[in-house]
C-alpha cells in the first residue's frame, strides 16, 4: 500500500455558480418590451371591442373613442334581427371548419408519413411533387376553371373545403416529424409482431404523433375558419356564405358606396343593406371570438409543435 | 381489449364517412343550369347590387311571362355591389358560359372581345327597345365601330348637383337661391357650424371628387379633361385649370373652417341619406329623378338641390348601365330577345322596378301607379339598372307638366364633346399606370380640402411630368383630333 497513489481527489469548492439569466434590471426591461408588445398585440381587438358597444349617435360625432359618451348595445340588438343570416353563416364556417381540418389532417398526415419512410420508393417524387405547389402557384384564373368546368364546384360546400384540403407547408413540417419522432426500429418492430401497414400507421405512429398532428389541425383550422376568397370565387347563394366572407361584403360594399358618393338615389338600396358601424364591430367580435377561446386550449401542443418543422432535412 | 382499441379508428370513419354525404346535400339552390327543355331556354344573367327580399316571386312573375312570350327563363344571378368587379374579371378571364350580364369595365372588356358584337343583333331582336333608346347611348357606347351593349335608357345626361337637408334650411330659415358654385356655400355652411353641434355641414369623405363643368375622358380620378366652358378640342389637366384651383381652395378653406371632416380624407364614414346627420351633400341628378322626386323618396325626408354644371349627355351616363351578352354564350339571339322584351313590355318591367302589382303599387291612369303600403325599399328592384326608364311608370305625384319637362330637357341637353371618344391606351400602358398611382396619392387629400391647393398641385403636376403624362396627353390629343375629324 506504501507509495500507492493517493486517491483522495482535492475536491475545488464552487464559489459562484454561473447562471445563465439576465440580471434583474434587464429581466425587468425585456419584461415590459413584451408585455407592451403583447399590449400591442391584443389592444386592437379590446378597442373593436369597445366600439361595438358605442351608440351609433357618439360614433357619428365624436369618432372612435376608448371611452364613448354613450354606450349602447345597439350594435348587438340588431344582430339578432339578422340572426338567420348569421346562424346559417355561422353554421357554414364551423361545418367547414370541422370537416376541413379533418380532410386535411387526414390527408397532410398520411402523404407526409408516406414520403417519411425510407423505403417508399417514390418519395423522392412525391417530396418534389408536394415543393413545386408550394413554390409555383398556377394562380387564380386556372384553378377558377379547374373548380367550375371540371369539378363542377361552383356554388357548393366543396368549393369552400377543397381548395384548402392539402397543405404542402404542412406535409413537410410532418414529415420532418415523423422522421425525427418515430424511431425506425419501432416500426420494424411492429412488422416482425405482423402488423399490417395500415396498422401501424394508425395504431402505432399516429398516436406517437399527437403534438404535430395537433399543430397542422390548428394551421388548418385557422385558415379554414379565416378564408373568405374561396366564398367571394365559387359561392353564389346566400345560405352557403361563410361569416368571414359576409363580413367582408359588408366591408367591401361600404367601399364601393363611399367611391360613388354622389348616386344616394341609385344605390339607396345598397345603403340601407348596410348596417352600422357598431353593428359591423359587433360582427367582427362574434367571429373572432370563438377561435380566440379555441386557441388556449391548442396551445399546449402549439408550442412544443412550433419547433417540430424547424428543420427541414 | 383488441375490440376497444378499433372503436375510436372505425367511429372516426364512420363520421368522415357521415360528413362526406352530409356536404353533399349541402348544396346551393341556385344551380346553374343553362341547358333547354322542351324548347325552352334558360339564361344565365349576372346583376349588380342585393338580391330583393321577395325575389323568388318577383322571377317567377318574370320567367312566367318571358317562357309565354319568347321561351326564354332567366336565371338571375345577383353578386354584390363591392364583389361585382372582382368576380366579374374572373368569370370573364376564365371564358366562363354566361349569357347576361351587368357590364363592369365595360371599353376594357369589349376591347379584349369578352363581349359579343351587337351591332346587328339589337336592331334586329329588339327593335321597340332600340328605338327607344337615346341616339346618345349607341354613340356613348361604339366601341372601335361596334355596338357591343344593351344600354338601359334612363338618366342619358346628368348634372352634379348640391343636396340640401331641407329641416335645416326652413330651421335657420336660409336662402339658397343663388347657389351655383362651391364658393356659394360658405355662409350656409357656417351658420350649421355654428348652431348644429351634431351635424356634418358640408359631408364629403374619401372619395369625393370636385367637380367642375368638364368632361373627363379617363374618369374623374385621371388628369384628363375637356373643359366644357373654355376649348373644347383641348385635352387638359383639370389639375393645372384655374377654375379647378379655385374651387380646390375654397375647399380647403371649408376644410380649415371645420365645415368637412377632419378625417375626410381617410374616412368612409357614411352620412345616411335619411338621416340628420349631414346638412350638405354633393348628388348626381337626372331626367328621371323628377327634380329632388326620386331622391326625397329613397331619403324618406325632403332634399332640395342645385345645379352646379350643365346637362351634358356623357359617355360616363351612356355607359352608366349597360347590360352586355357573353361572347361565349349559345344564346345570343334569345338573350337579345330577352332584353328588348324586359326593356320594352311596361307591366314585365314595372313588375319588377315597383314590386308585386297589388301588393307594392297599383296602377292609376295610364302610366302612373300610387304605392301601397307594401313598397318597401328591399322588395323590387332599381329602376337605373333594370330596364328602360322610359315605360318605367311613374308615381302619381308626378304631374303630366314635369314628364312633359323631363322630355325638353333630354332633347335640350347638349353631347358632351368626348362622346363617343375612347381612348386607346395600347401605346402608353406603362405612363397610365404611373399617372394612376400618383393620382391616387393627391386625390382625396386634394378633393377634400385636406391639402392646399398651392402647395399641392405644382408637387402633383411634377410628379405627373416624371410620370410621363406629356406623352400620354399628347397621345390623347392626336387620337382626339382624330376622332373630331371623323364626326364632321
Amino acid at each position: 500500500m506504501k507509495g500507492g497513489p493517493n486517491y483522495t481527489v482535492k475536491k475545488k469548492k464552487i464559489e459562484h455558480v454561473q447562471v445563465r439569466t439576465f440580471n434583474k434590471k434587464t429581466n425587468i426591461f425585456f419584461n415590459i418590451m413584451v408585455g407592451l408588445f403583447a399590449f400591442s398585440c391584443i389592444f386592437p381587438f379590446l378597442f373593436v371591442i369597445i366600439i361595438s358597444f358605442t351608440s351609433e349617435t357618439s360614433l357619428l360625432t365624436n369618432g372612435y373613442a376608448l371611452w364613448p359618451s354613450e354606450w349602447s348595445i345597439q350594435g348587438y340588438t340588431y344582430l339578432a334581427d339578422l340572426k338567420d343570416q348569421i346562424i346559417q353563416s355561422l353554421f357554414i364556417t364551423v361545418f367547414v371548419t370541422v370537416i376541413g381540418t379533418f380532410i386535411n389532417v387526414a390527408f397532410t398526415s398520411s402523404y407526409a408519413y408516406a414520403i417519411s419512410r425510407p423505403n417508399f420508393r417514390y418519395k423522392r417524387f412525391f417530396t418534389i411533387f408536394a415543393l413545386i405547389t408550394m413554390l409555383f402557384s398556377p394562380g387564380m384564373v386556372p384553378s377558377y376553371i379547374v373548380m367550375t368546368n371540371m369539378l363542377q364546384l361552383k356554388d357548393t360546400v366543396w368549393a369552400l373545403i377543397l381548395p384548402m384540403a392539402l397543405s404542402p407547408f404542412n406535409i413537410i413540417v410532418m414529415r420532418t416529424f415523423f422522421r425525427r419522432q418515430v424511431p425506425e426500429s419501432i416500426i420494424e418492430s411492429s412488422r416482425i409482431d405482423g402488423a399490417s401497414e395500415m396498422r401501424i400507421f394508425t395504431q402505432i405512429v399516429l398516436p406517437l404523433a399527437v403534438p404535430g398532428i395537433a399543430t397542422i389541425s390548428l394551421f388548418a383550422a385557422l385558415g379554414y375558419w379565416n378564408d373568405w376568397f374561396n366564398a367571394l370565387l365559387y359561392i353564389q347563394s346566400d345560405n352557403l356564405v361563410p361569416l368571414q366572407y359576409l363580413l367582408m361584403k359588408i366591408q367591401s360594399n361600404i367601399d364601393f358606396m363611399t367611391q360613388n358618393a354622389g348616386l344616394s338615389g341609385n344605390l339607396s338600396g345598397g345603403l340601407a343593406a348596410i348596417p352600422k358601424e357598431a353593428t359591423r364591430m359587433a360582427m367582427v367580435v362574434i367571429s373572432t371570438l370563438p377561435i380566440a377561446c379555441s386557441y388556449p386550449f391548442f396551445q399546449r401542443y402549439f408550442v412544443s409543435g412550433l419547433t417540430i418543422g424547424g428543420v427541414k432535412e | 381489449m383488441k375490440m376497444k382499441k378499433k372503436v375510436p379508428f372505425l367511429l372516426v370513419i364512420m363520421l368522415l364517412i357521415g360528413t362526406v354525404l352530409a356536404g353533399c346535400s349541402l348544396k346551393g339552390n341556385s344551380t346553374v343550369d343553362n341547358s333547354s327543355k322542351d324548347g325552352v331556354t334558360t339564361l344565365l344573367m349576372y346583376q349588380i347590387g342585393d338580391k330583393p327580399e321577395n325575389f323568388d316571386v318577383l322571377m317567377e312573375n318574370v320567367n312566367k311571362k318571358t317562357e309565354k312570350e319568347i321561351g326564354v327563363r332567366v336565371n338571375l344571378q345577383y353578386i354584390g355591389w363591392g364583389d361585382y368587379e372582382k368576380k366579374m374579371s374572373v368569370i370573364v378571364s376564365s371564358g366562363e358560359n354566361y349569357d347576361i350580364a351587368y357590364a363592369n369595365n365595360y371599353v376594357t372588356n369589349a376591347q379584349k372581345g369578352a363581349y359579343a358584337d351587337l351591332t346587328e343583333l339589337f336592331p334586329k331582336y329588339a327593335k321597340e327597345a332600340y328605338d327607344m333608346l337615346d341616339s346618345a347611348y349607341i354613340e356613348g357606347n361604339t366601341v372601335n365601330g361596334k355596338l357591343y351593349a344593351f344600354p338601359v335608357n334612363g338618366n342619358v345626361y346628368a348634372q352634379t348637383m348640391f343636396s340640401f337637408n331641407k329641416q335645416y334650411i326652413d330651421k335657420y330659415n336660409l336662402d339658397i337661391s343663388n347657389v351655383k358654385a362651391y364658393k356659394d356655400l360658405g355662409p350656409l355652411l357656417k351658420v350649421i357650424k355654428e348652431n348644429e353641434t351634431d351635424v356634418m355641414p358640408f359631408s364629403v369623405g374619401q372619395g369625393f371628387r370636385v367637380l367642375p363643368n368638364m368632361d373627363f375622358v379617363l374618369g374623374n380620378g385621371m388628369p384628363f379633361a375637356v373643359d366644357l366652358n373654355g376649348d373644347t378640342s383641348k385635352i387638359i389637366n383639370q389639375y393645372d385649370n384655374e377654375q379647378m384651383k379655385e374651387n380646390l381652395r375654397i375647399m380647403h378653406q371649408y376644410y380649415n373652417e371645420g365645415y368637412i371632416a377632419k378625417d375626410a380624407a381617410t374616412s368612409n364614414t357614411e352620412y345616411p341619406l335619411n338621416s340628420g346627420t349631414w346638412f350638405i351633400r354633393q348628388e348626381t341628378q337626372g331626367p328621371y329623378d323628377y327634380g329632388d322626386t326620386l331622391l326625397s323618396t329613397v331619403a324618406e325626408q325632403p332634399i332640395v338641390s342645385k345645379a352646379i354644371t350643365d346637362p351634358i349627355k356623357s359617355t360616363a351616363q351612356a355607359q352608366m348601365a349597360n347590360f352586355v351578352v357573353s361572347s361565349n354564350s349559345k344564346n345570343k339571339e334569345k338573350a337579345v330577345e330577352f332584353l328588348g322584351l324586359l326593356n320594352s313590355d311596361p307591366d314585365l318591367l314595372n313588375g319588377l322596378i315597383y314590386g308585386e302589382e297589388g301588393n307594392a303599387w297599383e296602377k292609376v291612369g295610364e302610366n302612373k301607379v300610387k304605392l301601397l303600403d307594401g313598397y318597401k325599399s328591399n322588395n323590387h328592384m332599381a329602376a337605373w339598372n333594370t330596364g328602360n326608364n322610359k315605360i318605367v311608370y311613374v308615381q302619381d305625384s308626378i304631374t303630366d307638366d314635369q314628364i312633359k319637362q323631363r322630355d325638353e330637357n333630354i332633347a335640350n341637353a347638349t353631347s358632351s364633346p368626348i362622346l363617343g371618344f375612347t381612348f386607346n391606351t395600347d401605346s402608353v400602358k406603362t405612363e397610365i399606370t404611373n399617372i394612376s398611382n400618383v393620382m391616387s396619392q393627391y386625390l382625396d387629400g386634394l378633393n377634400t380640402g385636406t391639402l392646399d391647393p398651392d402647395k399641392a398641385i405644382p408637387e402633383l403636376n411634377e410628379k405627373l411630368k416624371a410620370a410621363g403624362y406629356e406623352k400620354v396627353r399628347e397621345e390623347m390629343q392626336k387620337q382626339f383630333d382624330a376622332f373630331q375629324a371623323s364626326k364632321n
